[in-house]
């Protein structure tokens, strides 16, 4: 069951009625309960891998909460980091170990007999294995008392909203949530349905078209021209981030009408003017995943250059390694850790200009500009762009990897985006895509500079009206009506 | 109260602008005849004809109506459709049969791949979605694209969706005075080109009942007012003659429950002299190109020619059924 089919829709509204209409107390066993019929929709015997997780880190929990000796307490954790992370391993990893095990023996000529295993990956196990981690690791810390309601606790690891593609949520944020008493209030009704309708939108009018040109190019990459691919490769970049963040913003939405706030996971990240605002921008739940619970326990960045940056590879390393099992990601990951590392070798020089050419957001508001401060602000204009081109155009590099199939096709594909010359390979979708950027632009602009989704309540009534009902057209209009995955949940 | 009024307000709004839109962009879309997204089942809906050409990317290109006008003095229309196949041909011919005289020959240009279960092609059946209360036939496949498509066509915006644009463009332009749905292709293949591969052999199809549904309506309606229902497979370059033997075979089995209908077999298998290895009448595979489309053409309406005047009588319902196997 998808975000963007009308199955969920009416999944949504039955549940969301039950929800209103149920005293406090049921509420949990009802949202439990959807959401198990909402990940049974998909592969319903994975929901028992599901189980496993949640019942080894439950129990985990409360034996490290209870355990006063620190010895033990690391056991345990070290249990359940391996139980929950084995069945990653072997639904994600174990197939790509092992053929580059059986290719490596191949090579060496020795005799390698393990077999390919033939499993389906579980929708979103890296996500869900990931937010029950971060429940075990901060009762470890101390930092949250374990859950001692198994109903609750599962509810935690699967909130149907953003059980298959995150956020990925940490307990101090959303288990208290899930116990408090909420009452159907009509601001955030509103404000929960413009969010999922934006979110939405995005998914189905913007993502959708622009797959249907990056699919056909990519899927033959080998038969397309150098504009074409290099079109796609733009077009993959704004893809993939309306079908994730569409996919972000529908369940923030949805969370909001019942009362449950969930994080932000993005924050306009083709904005950025480096590589490292972007990782702060970009898929902010993992982004900080990987700060708190493998960097910072690393030695972060209070330990020597070399070995600070050593810890920036590793965190890189494993991200890539987390959207899937393939030295496509692998090389994804390591190309960003290295614009990462190079970007901070050269902050000296970049904080020297910043120093020299205000920022225009520096000026007090309010402050009009004088003659002699016009030229700075025109200059920081122009640096600010700058910075945001070159960032957008490394990070644009690097989907090629995420995008083909395999390193030979992206080497070829980056082999024919530079020297390849030929006609553009047209589909009329291409103009419905371009229309779609330009306006997802200009709202993302308009989002960065009033806030709009954090300050919707303050904007006049008819104009969130119009602009939902717009949302609503625009989606009945022009969304791709194909019911396309997310491209997240393969993670 | 305040709130159920409000929220009854922007109910009713929602309603009225869909229906507005719904209306609007019918209206609009009624007027165009160009335009794959549905201007140009307008224009075959437009055509009195009594030659009606059906099918896919390989009769819209294949086939010159004028070349069959000259043979057989018949007005030929060419309705075919490019990344259409069987659903679209029969969207269109129930579409068409309801404000048309019926014909003296329908031509199908089908594979028998064709016959079977395709979701890519239900989605693409959308282009009928402004014609879903014209026709139960329509309803009955646009309904097949998902579970709760019926519950979508409530409203009235959504049948422009994925149009809109195309729908501006092709508000624009407008056909040819002569225009009779044939679209020549350009372009050549190089020699060196090799043929179809060995896994796109036919082995065993299974019909899809809504089409074998559309097939039996077509074969009633034909029965019914004597309209001659041919099938015709057209060349493909450097043709593996195992698989024009196998496609042959599964339409020859499923035509035998069928009388009134002929299979026409033009393929480089069975016309080897005109055909076979001759590159410089496709534009690839399984498309010829203009001078090549001429060459097939002629050759339908020899075929057509023989078939129809047979007798001397047009309209005679005895039927040969000559289907040529090259081993």
């Amino acid at each position: 069951m998808l975000f963007n089919s009308l199955s969920f829709l009416i999944f949504f509204l039955v549940v969301s009625i039950l929800y209103f209409a149920l005293p406090h107390r049921f509420r949990w066993v009802l949202l439990l309960g959807a959401s198990c019929f909402f990940y049974m929709c998909f592969i319903p015997i994975y929901i028992v891998i599901l189980a496993a997780t949640i019942a080894v880190d439950y129990v985990a929990g409360i034996l490290i909460e209870g355990t006063p000796e620190a010895s033990r307490k690391k056991a345990y954790l070290t249990v359940s980091i391996a139980s929950v992370c084995a069945i990653l391993f072997v639904f994600k990893y174990f197939n790509f170990f092992n053929n580059n095990l059986a290719a490596l023996a191949r090579v060496l000529h020795w005799n390698y007999p393990m077999k390919t295993l033939r499993l389906i990956l579980p929708i979103g196990l890296s996500f869900h294995t990931f937010q029950s981690l971060s429940y075990v690791f901060e009762v470890y810390r101390g930092r949250q008392p374990a859950e001692k309601h198994f109903g609750l606790y599962s509810l935690y690891v699967m909130y149907f909203p953003q059980l298959v593609a995150g956020p990925i949520e940490r307990p101090q944020n959303l288990l208290h949530q899930l116990k408090e008493v909420k009452r159907l209030d009509w601001q955030r009704l509103w404000n929960g349905v413009s969010l999922s309708l934006w979110g939405l939108f995005k998914k189905v009018v913007v993502a959708d078209s622009l797959a249907i040109y990056t699919d056909t190019i990519y899927n033959n990459s080998r038969q397309h021209t150098g504009a074409s691919l290099l079109l796609a490769t733009y077009f993959f970049a704004i893809q993939i981030y309306c079908d994730f963040s569409g996919y972000s913003d529908i369940a923030r939405g949805i969370s909001r009408i019942y009362g449950i706030e969930l994080m932000k996971n993005f924050e306009t990240p083709y904005f950025a003017k480096s590589i490292s605002e972007f990782w702060s921008r970009w898929h902010i739940s993992l982004s900080t995943w990987f700060r708190d619970y493998v960097y910072i326990p690393l030695g972060g960045n209070r330990v020597s250059l070399g070995r600070s940056m050593f810890n920036i590879g590793v965190v890189f390393l494993i991200s890539g390694l987390w959207h899937g099992a393939n030295w496509t990601f692998v090389i994804w990951g390591a190309l960003n850790g290295i614009y990462y590392l190079v970007w901070r070798s050269l902050e000296p020089v970049t904080a020297g200009v910043r120093r020299r050419i205000p920022a225009f957001g520096r000026l007090p508001l309010g402050v009009t500009p004088t003659a002699t401060v016009r030229p700075w602000r025109a200059l920081a204009w122009l640096r600010d762009g700058f910075l945001i081109l070159v960032t957008f155009h490394l990070i644009l590099l690097s989907w090629v990897f995420f995008r083909a199939a395999n390193v030979s096709t992206a080497l070829d594909t980056l082999r024919r985006i530079a020297v390849n010359r030929g006609p553009l390979f047209w589909d009329p979708i291409i103009v419905q895509g371009v229309l779609a950027i330009v306006l997802l632009v200009v709202l993302d602009i308009l989002h960065r500079r009033t806030g709009f989704w954090d300050c919707l309540n303050q904007f006049p009534k008819w104009l969130r009206l119009g602009y939902s009902v717009a949302l609503f057209f625009g989606i009945v209009l022009f969304g791709v009506d194909t019911g396309t995955r997310f491209i997240y949940f393969q993670f | 109260m305040r709130r159920v009024f409000l929220i009854m307000g922007v109910a009713a709004l929602i309603v009225i602008m869909d229906r507005a839109l719904g209306a609007g962009f019918g209206w609009l879309y009624r007027k165009t005849h160009t335009g794959e997204f549905g201007g140009l089942i307008n224009d075959a809906l437009s055509r009195k004809t009594q030659v009606l050409l059906l099918g896919s990317s390989r009769m819209r290109h294949h086939v010159m109506p004028a070349v069959l006008n000259s043979k057989l003095s018949l007005t030929a229309y060419n309705a075919g459709m490019d990344g259409q196949d069987f659903l679209y041909a029969m969207m269109l011919f129930d579409l068409w049969q309801r404000s048309n005289a019926p014909p003296k020959a329908i031509v199908l240009n089908i594979d028998p791949e064709s016959f079977e279960r395709s979701e890519e092609e239900l989605q693409r059946a959308g282009v009928f979605s402004f014609y879903y209360d014209a026709s139960p036939l329509v309803r009955q496949v646009l309904n097949q694209r998902s579970r709760f498509e019926c519950l979508k066509f409530l409203s009235r915006a959504y049948r422009a969706n994925g149009k809109v644009l195309a729908i501006g463009w092709n508000l624009f332009s407008h056909p040819a005075a002569n225009f009779d749905g044939f679209e020549p292709l350009t372009g050549c293949l190089s020699p060196q080109t090799p043929g179809a591969p060995r896994e796109t052999i036919p082995t065993t199809t299974e019909f899809w009942s809504l089409k074998v549904q559309c097939f039996n309506r077509l074969a009633d309606y034909c029965r019914k007012h004597g309209t001659r229902l041919f099938l015709v497979e057209g060349p493909r370059y450097r043709e593996d003659p195992r698989a024009h033997e196998a496609r042959v075979n599964v339409l020859s089995k499923f035509l035998a429950g069928y009388p009134e209908a002929e299979l026409i077999d033009l393929c480089t298998c069975t016309h080897p002299e005109v055909f076979q290895d001759k590159a410089e009448l496709f534009r690839d595979g399984t498309h010829l190109n203009a001078h090549g489309a001429e060459i097939f053409s002629t050759m339908l309406a020899e075929a057509l020619q023989t078939r129809l005047h047979s007798n001397g009588n047009l309209s005679d319902s005895s039927i040969t059924r000559t289907v040529t196997i090259a081993h």
